[in-house]
């Protein structure tokens, strides 16, 4: 394992929270991360010569190893049907509200921010299918990003594990995903083809908007990993491209900063979400 | 009805300053999604004083909060021409609270001016030091500290001589400062 010492992994530090967002405090870096940047160091083309390695990253000259780096550094733990009281608030609180503001015949658009491996969006169409009745009455457009683009293709492909599907009923899984492996299940093809996934920064405001806008905006257990200025820039962003009276869920533990008065707090069901003002 | 791909919104960007420059100076009469693009076009090319300008006097007083924050979330440097410092002094002395904190807020996390010029005469309430204290690992932060420390030493000392006067006619016990000594 190649040895990166205090200085340098500091100077690492600073790279990836302005580049991702994501900012390693102190005593994590020095017990969890020093190790793990060793390893990659050491298996990355730079063979543990961090100066190399560190010029590379911060110029930009080797998109590659920098992305494998990000995918490395993120953190993508999630499965389906995770914090499902917030799914349950958006098809019978949420849905039903902005069905009564938007025009007839426009679509909801529901972004996923981060998506990590698709899991929560692909929950949010399952619970739009069936729990929700205006799918037959609008279109809904739903859209993940992630930053990780292994996670991207993961999300693409629709194959998870049996400890991902795990919260899912029996019914709903028969009928959303076909058995592939004694241990793996695959997303249903017309559902695999509705969903739009990208690999995208959310710290890049040109690329979210380009996106387009939305009605409601989730981005659950991400903002915990950024500092105070980051989160306020991402929630900031997340205000730019909601539509009137759109939403955000974050995840349980996080919040948009009181002295923000961007968002109303509200309880809706059993969520604490936040409307656009 | 469905699930679709790809959603109907329009991207809004600018190219030039005159394009932009329209929709801040008139905040309030345009549609917020091009106020908002209008914004990141000034940020992007450092035309801060315009729209500190603008800002300032469409909102010195009251309103105008998710520009505001909107504005000072995209704000990654530190602004370094005294024209743009002196139209912050301002900001921070405004009317208007949300302006006034943001601007605060900003100044804080930028950590590259001198707190103790940069925020005389502002009021500097409980939240104010919430915020300072959170922030105690830049230098300019630790050393207005020390100041606000120096001054209500010297407040309380004032406060404790009145007490110690006005205690002569009651029991030591009244005196909120019994206990300090005085």
């Amino acid at each position: 394992m190649a040895v990166v010492n205090e200085g340098d992994l500091k100077r690492l530090r600073d790279f990836i929270a302005l580049k991702t967002g994501i900012y390693i405090d102190d005593s994590k870096l020095e017990k969890i991360y020093a190790k793990k940047i060793g390893e990659f160091l050491k298996q990355s083309r730079y063979a543990g010569d961090f100066n190399a390695f560190y010029s590379a990253m911060v110029f930009e000259k080797d998109s590659k190893t920098l992305q494998e780096f990000i995918n490395f550094i993120t953190v993508n733990e999630t499965y389906f049907f995770r914090e499902s009281y917030q799914f349950d608030t958006l098809v019978e609180h949420i849905l039903p509200e902005l069905d009564g503001l938007r025009e007839p015949g426009e679509s909801i658009n529901i972004l996923s921010a981060p998506c990590s491996s698709g899991e929560e969006l692909y929950s949010i169409a399952i619970y739009i299918m069936e729990k929700s009745s205006l799918i037959k009455k609008r279109d809904f457009s739903l859209v993940g990003i992630d930053i990780d683009s292994s996670m991207i293709e993961k999300a693409k492909r629709g194959v998870y594990r049996h400890r991902s599907v795990a919260k899912i009923p029996q019914d709903i899984l028969n009928r959303y995903f076909k058995k592939v492996s004694n241990d793996s299940y695959e997303i249903e093809k017309n559902l695999r083809e509705s969903l739009s996934f990208e690999i995208l920064n959310v710290l890049d405001i040109y690329s979210l908007r380009r996106l387009g806008s939305f009605d409601v905006v989730f981005s659950r257990n991400m903002l915990i990993y950024f500092d105070d200025k980051k989160r306020r820039e991402v929630i900031s962003s997340f205000y730019s491209i909601l539509k009137p009276n759109g939403y955000l869920l974050l995840g349980h533990a996080e919040k948009v900063p009181d002295d923000m008065s961007l968002f109303e707090r509200i309880k809706l069901g059993e969520s604490i979400v936040y409307r656009k003002r | 009805m469905a699930l679709k791909k790809g959603t109907e919104g329009k991207v809004i960007r600018f190219m030039e300053f005159d394009e932009a420059r329209v929709y801040i100076e008139n905040m309030k009469g345009h549609p917020e999604n091009f106020v908002l693009s209008a914004i990141d076009y000034m940020v992007d090319h450092k035309e801060y004083y315009f729209l500190f300008k603008n800002l300032y006097a469409q909102f010195g007083d009251s309103g105008g909060e998710e520009y505001i924050e909107y504005l000072f979330s995209r704000m990654k440097r530190c602004c370094e021409r005294s024209q743009d410092t002196l139209l912050l002094k301002k900001m921070l002395l405004s009317l208007n609270e949300y302006l006034s904190f943001r601007v605060f807020i900003y100044i804080v996390d930028c950590c590259g001016y001198d707190l103790n010029d940069m925020l005389k005469n502002v009021k500097i309430g409980r939240r104010h030091l919430e915020y300072l204290l959170k922030h105690g690992e830049c230098g300019y932060v630790r050393s207005f500290m020390r100041q606000i420390a120096q001054e209500s030493e010297k407040n309380i000392e004032t406060v404790c001589e009145f007490f110690r006067i006005y205690s002569e006619n009651f029991e030591p016990k009244d005196n909120p400062c019994y206990d300090r000594g005085n």
